[in-house]
């Protein structure tokens, strides 16, 4: 009895094991050999373990001059949610409300968001806005079904405002496109290219390694090295900033240039605004005033002016004009001096700034000449940095001058420049009469540091004689001496030379008499020039609002602290070396 | 003797065939193993980098001069550049003054004698 039941038990067991095989088996063959619902069943397992990927890439980075990094890519988290799986764990109040507080957004807001059952996915801090990571670990740990958090890779400013002009900003589209400055105009060496992987993926929906079938790895942006230097740019935008509070100005502009070389050492402009946050910031912040603005230059221009007379033999510094008192009619028109002048002579008319003087040496030039020589200085036309929205400026064609144009042109009027042309005149002149081409991109190289592009110095024209250059030194010299428009941009050991200007600015149908542009444009040391400034503010607010009284001191404020950064050496500590010895600075 | 005894061509066919078998899972195992490992190190190395970026960045950030000063601020200390007067300037000495005659001078008075040394 005992031995039929237990062979019973037996059978019974074989059968049931045998059946629960026979099941695998059919079902094994029935997958395999696609049987039963066509293609399509077999498409969507191969669909479902298949992995397709875009490997993301870091773009290239940006560094300062000495290798300091001012922007680059991190990796950070965006918080996301599955609200069909958030709905269905009946998680939703306590998820909006948990999430409002941790991302510091209304939880009415996190709820509208997560009611929406169709979706399978939406963003909760918004598109393109990660989280800090100790808030993405926080949101972690509260484990709430259907919120996760997942990698993005954004842009990093670490240093902020600072440059914020030159480097412009990245937008957040899957390209990551540079959308302003350097990370625009640069965009084909900066982006590099994303990577592909198709692969398979296990029951737990992690890759299946030996199962990859196609890796193309993805290639890393090109860094792209400055010519900037990121102390030099600091000092000139503390600098503008403090100006900024003490003028009450609109707004403020300064550039500081190599002149041997056209190297742009700062770039700064304010407003400013912080990369990072881009998207909080109004447009007029992001204009970079050094290239995008232009404006009627006023005093500054007479250097222009009086260089090209000087270079034509047209007048001789020595030569006297006669400033009329103050008050001159040409062609029946009006000219006027801020201070009234009797006579003076053509080094005493840069020197004092006389707009008659001016005009006068204009006059004696030639409207002609006085064309050439301006469109020799570069202006009209861009300078060509490598910097997108960059303006000409403007210089009418001879043909629409009139018989005024030329005493006008000559006080820096009927025309406008960017303060990038204006400081290339005066490289020119501080460089011998050469003046170089300005650029801010030294170099572009791979991750593995290969060089993919080198900026080598170039000659963007020879407008006057180096005689003629080293005379208009001389005279620039002398504005900054007692007695001069730029006094104040004085620099302590060292000779600077350079000129002010005040220039009323232009209002529909003429000019205001309350708003002006100031600014002051200078090199340093006069002996042996190795750097140009320009700075540039609008309508500075106050009494005494000329380019030498608030333009100069800002001048000064960059020049003191560049040249002992660069360890330029002043005047006579450069005569003594070439006397061979070293001799003590005389302040 | 008795049952069946299984030809030796054919034991061997199946114990090569089983060597190779074993040899194969073995290195399917190992392969799996090496994947796995990449894998695993290419995770790694994924979360060095993203690390590395991290600190990088905030590494920028506390160098920058304008936290430089602000931090200085903080411990009421300023940095400022020194006088013009208290700067020492070297410069290097002209060709000239490296001139043969002095060089000359040196050495006489290093040795005296004229005569001619005689290595030993």
């Amino acid at each position: 009895m005992i031995d039929f039941r237990s062979k019973l038990r037996f059978v019974l067991v074989i059968l049931i094991v045998s059946a629960a095989l026979n099941g695998l088996v059919a079902r094994l063959v029935y997958l395999h050999f696609r049987l039963g619902g066509g293609d399509d069943r077999a498409t969507r397992i191969v669909e479902s373990r298949r992995l397709e990927t875009d490997l993301q890439v870091a773009r290239g980075r940006i560094m300062d001059c000495r290798g300091n990094m001012m922007a680059l890519d991190v990796v950070k988290k965006e918080v996301c949610a599955d609200p069909q799986l958030v709905s269905s764990n009946g998680s939703l109040a306590k998820a909006a409300a948990d999430l409002g507080r941790l991302l510091n957004i209304d939880p009415a807001m996190v709820n509208e968001r997560l009611s929406q059952p169709g979706k399978r996915f939406v963003y909760l801090g918004g598109f393109g806005r990660p989280v800090e990571d100790d808030t993405a670990l926080r949101i972690e740990k509260l484990n709430l079904p259907g919120v996760f958090t997942r990698d993005v890779m954004v842009r990093s400013y670490p240093r902020g405002s600072s440059m914020c002009h030159v480097l412009g900003y990245v937008n957040f589209d899957f390209e990551r496109s540079g959308s302003a400055g350097i990370e625009q105009k640069w965009n084909k060496y900066l982006h590099g290219v994303h990577g592909l992987l198709i692969s398979e993926l296990d029951g737990r929906r992690h890759e299946i390694y030996d199962r990859r079938l196609f890796e193309l790895p993805p290639r890393a942006g090109a860094d792209v090295t400055l010519t900037l230097d990121n102390y030099v740019q600091y000092v000139v935008e503390q600098a503008l900033k403090n100006a900024l509070c003490e003028t009450q100005a609109s707004a403020i502009w300064a550039i500081v240039e190599r002149v041997k070389t056209g190297e742009i050492l700062a770039m700064a402009s304010y407003p400013d605004y912080d990369p990072n946050q881009f998207r909080e910031v109004p447009r007029e912040s992001m204009r970079n005033r050094c290239i995008s603005v232009v404006y009627e230059p006023g005093s500054t221009f007479k250097m222009a002016v009086v260089a090209a007379a000087l270079n034509e033999n047209a007048v001789h510094s020595s030569d006297v004009f006669d400033c009329e008192n103050g008050t001159w009619f040409h062609n029946r028109r009006p000219l006027r001096d801020f201070h009234p002048y009797g006579l003076l002579s053509v080094a005493d008319i840069i020197k004092k700034s006389s707009n008659i003087g001016a005009a006068k040496v204009a006059l004696k030039l030639g409207d002609r000449k006085l064309h050439q020589y301006l469109q020799a200085f570069g202006i009209g036309k861009p300078t060509g940095i490598e910097l997108p929205g960059e303006e000409c400026g403007t210089l009418h064609p001879l043909s629409k001058w009139t018989s005024l144009s030329v005493t006008r042109v000559a006080i820096g009027h009927e025309v406008a420049v960017t303060a990038l042309q204006m400081l290339q005149v005066i490289s020119a002149i501080a460089n011998g009469g050469v003046m170089m081409k300005p650029y801010l991109v030294s170099r572009v190289s791979d991750r593995d540091g290969k060089i993919l592009y080198e900026h080598r110095p170039g000659v963007a024209g020879r407008p006057i004689r180096p005689e003629t250059a080293a005379e208009m030194r001389r005279l620039l010299a002398r504005v900054t001496e007692e007695g001069g428009t730029g006094f104040k941009a004085r620099v302590e050991g060292y000779t600077v030379g350079g000129k002010t200007g005040t220039a009323q600015k232009a209002i529909p149908g003429g000019y205001s008499d309350t708003l002006n542009m100031s600014s002051f444009t200078g090199f340093i040391p006069v002996e042996d020039p190795q750097l140009a400034i320009i700075v540039v503010l609008d309508e500075p607010k106050g009494a005494f609002r000329t380019g030498g009284v608030v333009a100069g001191p800002v001048f000064r404020a960059i020049a003191e602290q560049a040249v002992r950064y660069l360890d330029v050496p002043p005047a006579n500590a450069t005569a003594g070396k070439e006397a061979g010895g070293s001799k003590n600075p005389s302040i | 003797m008795q049952g069946y005894v299984i030809p030796a061509p054919v034991a061997s066919v199946l114990v090569v065939a089983m060597l190779l078998l074993l040899a194969y899972v073995w290195l399917d195992i190992r392969s799996k193993a090496l994947g796995s490992r990449i894998k695993a190190l290419e995770q790694q190395q994924a979360e060095l980098q993203k690390r590395y970026d991290l600190e990088l960045s905030k590494w920028e950030r506390l160098k920058s001069p304008h936290n430089i000063e602000r931090l200085l601020a903080q411990n009421n200390s300023a940095m400022i550049w020194p006088d013009e007067v208290n700067i020492v300037r070297l410069s290097e000495p002209a060709a000239a003054e490296i001139a043969a005659p002095d060089f000359k001078s040196q050495l006489a008075q290093l040795s005296p004698s004229t005569r001619p040394v005689v290595h030993d």
